[in-house]
């Protein structure tokens, strides 16, 4: 059986230029099975731009580099904190001179680097 | 095979880190006993399956953390560890929450005790979650070896048995009670006649276990000496029925309470249908008294209605149930729990409307995709049938229940300083 042809219009001159859309899921973490969501009610990083109220995606699948953003526990709570690590000793710095560095020990575990922070507005 | 060590206790470690050095208990749904233990607690004597009162003193002298199962918890932790375990071979069966056999077959050119580090390695520093890896020829073996590493190889969590010799000590290891599929009245009986470890399972002739343990019975002995007979599951079967039944958390007798509970467990049974993309033909609902409580009087009845055409829209099967609870409730018993099980389940894609069924099969289909996709973004139950009203007046008990940390906005995980 023969089929009439569709009318069409003329078709997008965009078409081939077509890109995917900008998609937050694959923005704020590259590895959603090891990602999990902390809520920030600390003012420890407020000079690296971490408010109160935040949520820091945080990934526990890449390893720790000197200077990263890290949530660790220390004595048993979560804290967020630059990571600082040389080859003898490693620290962790908050980005507010009200509180004291912590020296890496046993009792402090980093649970996962901060990947991104979100802050919701409403 | 490989098992997450104390799973609940686990993930309730993951997010409190002030538990990391003390012993943890998970309780059992409605708050009953201890389903799951870390090491610690195992040492201080508690066993599997105690009830949380006759172990009080013990929580209280050795400052054991008590937690509720949280379901919603541990169930996110398991699909992230499983997606993480599938990523490493070619074909693998999730055999429960926690344990999962993965297919290595295939992979002979491999290093396994190389690859089983990495396994174990990996889900720790992903996901945060010890495991225990068994490997073996077959999956009796496996689930076998893995319990073997647990018991026998502590530091490494790790157990090959690669050589017959490894096969041989872990079989002589192993008391009959303790292979996987043996239930308790077979091993009484083997250990009767003389059967004390695995190994003499192994050796034992096959007209003899044949004749006393039939041809499942067959199938695990050929599986202990290392001839795969067991087959492998590597998608989820299909559920047959899905039953959605709860304790209530205290005696009930209000006909009132007792019909929005049902409509919320079959509200819940629909959407399970809806998941695996079944329609039901039959709903069984059941209701019952409290055994245990000696001083009441006892009722316990079940009642079995035929749809008229399959369904698994929440009106069609919160309505069954309904006319089910109308027809077996007798008032002036203190019940304890109420049930709904949808049975003969049907592929909803051959879903006919009877000649003069009201309902029109496409409009309800998409009126209870909208449902879902708003309750899957806003929220359990944001919308729901009237009779689903809250769930407080039933609701289970669960009094040291821990948060939502990965699935609700507002349950997160919090880093508080002042």
């Amino acid at each position: 059986m023969r089929r009439k042809r569709k009318v069409m219009g003329f078709p997008s001159p965009a078409r081939d230029y077509q890109q995917e859309r900008l998609d937050w899921n694959k923005l704020i973490t590259n590895h959603p099975l090891s990602t999990f969501y902390f809520r920030c009610n600390s003012d420890a990083m407020i000079e690296a731009a971490i408010v109160r109220g935040a949520i820091l995606a945080v990934d526990r699948s890449v390893s720790p580099r000197n200077g990263d953003i890290v949530v660790a526990s220390v004595e048993g709570k979560f804290t967020v904190r630059y990571l600082q690590r040389n080859e003898y000793k490693s620290k962790l710095i908050a980005a507010n001179k009200k509180y004291a560095d912590i020296i890496m020990n046993s009792d402090v575990t980093v649970f996962g680097v901060v990947v991104s922070v979100v802050m919701q507005m409403r | 095979m490989v098992d997450c060590n104390s799973f609940y206790c686990s993930c309730e470690r993951l997010f409190n880190p002030a538990l990391a050095k003390r012993p943890v208990i998970v309780l059992s749904n409605n708050d009953g006993c201890a389903v799951s233990r870390t090491e610690e607690a195992v040492s201080l004597g508690i066993a599997m399956g105690t009830p949380e009162f006759m172990i009080y003193e013990k929580i209280r002298e050795n400052n054991i953390a008590v937690f509720s199962s949280n379901y919603t918890l541990y169930q996110d932790i398991s699909e992230r560890v499983m997606l993480t375990l599938g990523s490493f071979v070619p074909g693998m069966e999730i055999y429960s929450i926690d344990e999962a056999f993965l297919d290595m077959h295939d992979l002979r050119y491999e290093d396994l005790l190389d690859l089983s580090t990495r396994i174990k390695k990996t889900v720790m520093k992903n996901i945060g979650i010890p495991v225990s890896v068994g490997i073996a020829p077959t999956k009796t073996l496996a689930k076998m070896a893995n319990r073997y590493a647990k018991k026998k190889h502590r530091d490494s969590g790790i157990f090959y048995a690669a050589t017959p010799a490894l096969v041989d000590e872990m079989l002589e290891g192993t008391e009959v009670k303790d292979v996987w599929g043996i239930g308790k009245q077979h091993a009484a009986f083997l250990k009767s006649n003389g059967f004390n470890t695995a190994s003499d399972l192994a050796k034992a002739p096959d007209a003899w276990i044949l004749k006393h343990l039939t041809v499942v019975g067959h199938r695990l002995v050929t599986e202990l000496r290392g001839i795969p007979s067991i087959q492998w599951q590597f998608v989820p079967q299909k559920r047959k029925n899905i039953t959605t039944s709860r304790s209530f958390g205290t005696l009930i007798a209000d006909k009132k309470i007792i019909t929005e509970a049902l409509g919320n467990h079959a509200a819940s049974c629909a959407g399970k249908l809806r998941n695996q993309n079944s329609a039901a033909q039959k709903v069984h609902v059941f209701l019952q008294t409290n055994p245990h409580r000696t001083q009441d009087q006892q009722y316990l009845r079940s009642i079995t209605l035929d749809l008229p055409v399959p369904c698994n829209d929440n009106a069609s099967i919160i309505k069954a149930a309904l006319k089910g609870l109308d027809l077996i409730y007798r008032p002036g018993y203190n019940y304890k729990k109420v049930g709904i099980i949808v049975m003969d389940l049907v592929p909803d894609n051959t879903l006919q409307s009877a000649m003069f069924h009201p309902n029109n099969l496409h409009r309800l289909k998409s009126l209870m995709q909208t449902v879902d996709d708003i309750n899957r973004m806003k929220g359990k139950e944001t919308v729901r049938m009237g009779v689903q009203v809250g769930e407080k007046k039933y609701r289970l008990r669960a009094n040291h229940l821990s948060k939502h940390y990965t699935t609700n906005i507002n349950e997160l995980p919090e880093i508080n300083e002042p």
